[in-house]
């Protein structure tokens, strides 16, 4: 069994889960050192917290290696643990809104409101953009987080999200504008 | 064109979706209106910081706890969701609850349809509708523990929640069935005047 990891190294993802599949477990060992930081990249900039992060991260992985069978070689295997991630990352926004529950974003920002500005310095300016992204709606973070802060462009966010892309382009423009206003009310020196 | 629309242009722009023969028409009217080109400058700069935003991504290795997981056949989702099973059990309790409340309503009806079929129609039909009206009522009772059951397990799994709202929306309508059927019968007697006697019942 070692030795097979071994070999995997430079293995073809499609190649490595034909064998998973086949019954070598092991494997998906090396599915997660190659993936694992993609995978905890979506989740975090998406606002999870670092203490949730790790819970999420193994949750992907598990969905992932329990639905292996569906994964499709002739699409790239990052595609579709990204959509995974993407989508356990929501879910986890949702149920939080809907638990009522929000954990905080960054320990180090003051609580919002009057004064709460004074104590935040400049080099705190992306924890104020973060944490006026955790109060921005889901359905108007997911495609900003997505484009400006992962990269993907509007056809791919609209195929990850499941929604046409004259929805993400007027999501993004409604978001940027929310966003400002959230930001303009609970720390005007940062208004942008 | 008005200002409004240019704005539509500037944001295609911050998504990445410009054309460029409207990009150089965009960047013609910027030349020669203030009130755009601070709209650009404040929705570039919201981009900026939204790219910096959280771009240090802490470093995790779950690679030993999933494998454990699969070797040991238990997803980690189990052990984790601490308020998920709390939120598990008070729902349970709250189904229980509702499992009590219905079968003595249920119950009660049923007692009520025999007893007042005592004066009429046959024994066998006496017995049926006394039999419909107990196997109604635990029908709904029945349901309405599966629904909120499920409605729990919706809860305590997250990746259940997007069929939180169609499974609330199931399980009232199976409570409200439910307490119309119990409580028809008994409306019914009440306004008819009708008590069952102790002997009659018996």
């Amino acid at each position: 069994m070692e030795q097979s990891a071994f070999r995997s190294d430079d293995e073809p993802d499609a190649r490595l889960i034909a064998r998973i599949l086949g019954g070598e477990a092991d494997l998906y060992g090396e599915i997660m050192r190659r993936y694992q930081r993609l995978v905890a990249s979506v989740i975090y900039k998406m606002g999870i917290s670092v203490d949730d992060m790790e819970d999420l991260v193994s949750e992907v992985f598990m969905k992932a290696y329990r639905n292996l069978a569906r994964y499709r070689p002739e699409n790239a295997f990052s595609t579709w643990i990204y959509r995974i991630a993407t989508n356990r990352a929501l879910d986890e926004i949702r149920s939080r809104r809907h638990r009522r529950r929000f954990g905080p974003l960054d320990e180090r920002l003051p609580a919002p409101g009057p004064g709460a500005e004074s104590a935040v310095n400049k080099k705190d300016r992306s924890a104020v953009v973060a944490r006026a992204l955790e109060q921005l709606p889901h359905e108007y973070r997911a495609p900003l987080v997505l484009l400006h802060m992962e990269d993907r462009k509007v056809s791919e966010i609209a195929d990850l999200l499941g929604i046409p892309e004259g929805t993400v382009k007027t999501r993004l423009a409604r978001g940027r504008v929310k966003l400002r206003r959230i930001i303009a009310r609970q720390f005007p020196e940062y208004a942008v | 064109m008005t200002c409004r629309a240019y704005e539509r242009w500037i944001e295609d722009e911050a998504s990445g979706l410009i054309a460029p023969g409207i990009e150089i028409r965009l960047h013609e009217h910027l030349r020669s209106c203030g009130a755009c080109q601070r709209y650009r400058e404040r929705t570039v700069s919201l981009a900026h910081l939204l790219a910096r935003t959280r771009a240090q991504v802490p470093m995790v290795d779950v690679r030993e706890r999933v494998m454990d997981a699969i070797h040991a056949g238990v997803p980690p989702a189990v052990a984790r969701k601490r308020f998920g099973r709390r939120a598990l059990w008070q729902a349970t309790a709250a189904s229980l609850f509702l499992f009590l409340v219905f079968g003595v309503l249920g119950s009660l009806s049923a007692l009520l349809f025999s007893a007042r079929s005592v004066s009429s129609g046959s024994a066998t039909w006496r017995t049926l509708k006394g039999l419909g009206a107990t196997l109604w009522s635990l029908l709904g009772a029945a349901g309405s523990l599966v629904m909120s059951l499920l409605d729990a397990a919706a809860q305590a799994a997250v990746s259940l929640a997007p069929m939180l709202p169609f499974l609330e929306v199931a399980a009232l309508t199976i409570l409200v069935l439910t307490v119309c059927s119990a409580a028809l019968p008994l409306a019914r007697e009440f306004r008819s005047g009708v008590r069952p006697q102790r002997s009659e019942i018996r």
